[in-house]
């Protein structure tokens, strides 16, 4: 490679935005929780890295129930949280939004109980027009991981 | 055998989030047919404004797929002993769960489970959910795991 060619693919890796940690509104859509507390994007030339915080609270109605007098954070809630951060994330360009169409693989593999703090890290790359391709990765704040998952997305502009 | 008052033998969870009505038909140790139906009054619709797009009250995925992993519950756990205090239901894990369709208040979700196979306390069911004529979700592996809740308890929760 050229000292040119090094210097342009230099400039692209650098060339991304970083939208530094925000607060996520409240979804517009039917969700079981707001699952998310702050929300990171990075835009590169490889794709989207998502970055996302969300608190397991004791007062979470849902707990009440999941389960009686033992509170466990539910694995689909972990795939909740993706499908939020996701359609954060495209969202905060254009109006875009994303639609959670299959759950390759996912695996839950430690609980998160009240007083957790999870942190989401997912890497959105495109696998066709339209159809992104998302691995994500939840862990505690003690560095277990919760769980892993593979899903596609559809990327989706809303009528109006 | 299919009412909620013997659902609620088998399945720890509940209010909001047990999530099947009502057991259609069930033949043991092979497979079960369960119904749950979407209402506007669920919790997940509770914070949605009027001005909400109509894709915006599609019942979350995260749900529609606890749901048809309440039923393989059901399936695996009929003819044991009751919702154990000794251990708690764990969903374990998912492999290509589908997205077909929407489900909107006034569905009534038909899922299909049939158990593979259970190995010691792991049980792995595939499914499909279907909305009247309509298939709306389909899923090679649910993977469901029951486990003592004191390996669970040991970790004490940190405060909020």
């Amino acid at each position: 490679m050229s000292a040119e060619a090094a210097q342009t693919a230099e400039a692209a890796e650098t060339a991304q935005t970083d939208t530094g940690w925000a607060p996520v509104p409240v979804p517009a859509f039917a969700a079981p929780l707001p699952a998310l507390d702050a929300l990171r994007v990075r835009h590169s030339t490889y794709g989207i890295e998502i970055h996302a915080r969300t608190a397991v609270r004791a007062g979470d109605p849902n707990l009440a129930g999941h389960f009686p007098g033992f509170p466990v954070f539910p694995g689909v809630f972990l795939v909740e949280c993706l499908r939020q951060a996701v359609d954060a994330a495209f969202s905060r360009q254009e109006g875009r939004a994303a639609l959670l169409r299959v759950v390759r693989s996912a695996r839950f593999l430690a609980p998160a109980l009240p007083g957790d703090e999870l942190s989401l890290v997912a890497g959105a790359t495109a696998e066709a027009p339209g159809r992104w391709r998302v691995a994500a990765e939840w862990r505690r704040r003690d560095g277990v991981v919760v769980a892993r998952a593979v899903a596609m997305f559809d990327e989706v502009v809303p009528d109006e | 055998m299919s009412e909620q008052s013997w659902i609620r033998t088998l399945l720890p969870q509940r209010y909001p989030l047990l999530l099947v009505d009502r057991v259609v038909s069930l033949v043991p140790e092979l497979s079960i047919c369960a119904l749950k139906a979407v209402t506007v009054n669920e919790p997940c619709y509770a914070g949605m404004g009027d001005g909400a797009a109509p894709a915006d009250y599609a019942y979350p995925v995260s749900l529609m797929l606890e749901s048809l992993g309440q039923t393989a519950a059901l399936l695996w756990l009929r003819g044991q002993e009751p919702a154990a205090t000794a251990s708690v239901l764990l969903f374990a894990g998912v492999r290509d769960y589908r997205v077909e369709g929407g489900a909107f208040p006034g569905d009534v979700l038909r899922h299909h489970v049939e158990i593979e196979r259970v190995v010691a306390e792991t049980a792995f069911a595939r499914g499909e959910t279907w909305i009247g004529d309509r298939r709306v979700a389909q899923v090679d592996t649910l993977i469901a795991a029951r486990r003592p809740r004191a390996d669970l308890a040991g970790r004490a929760a940190r405060p909020t």
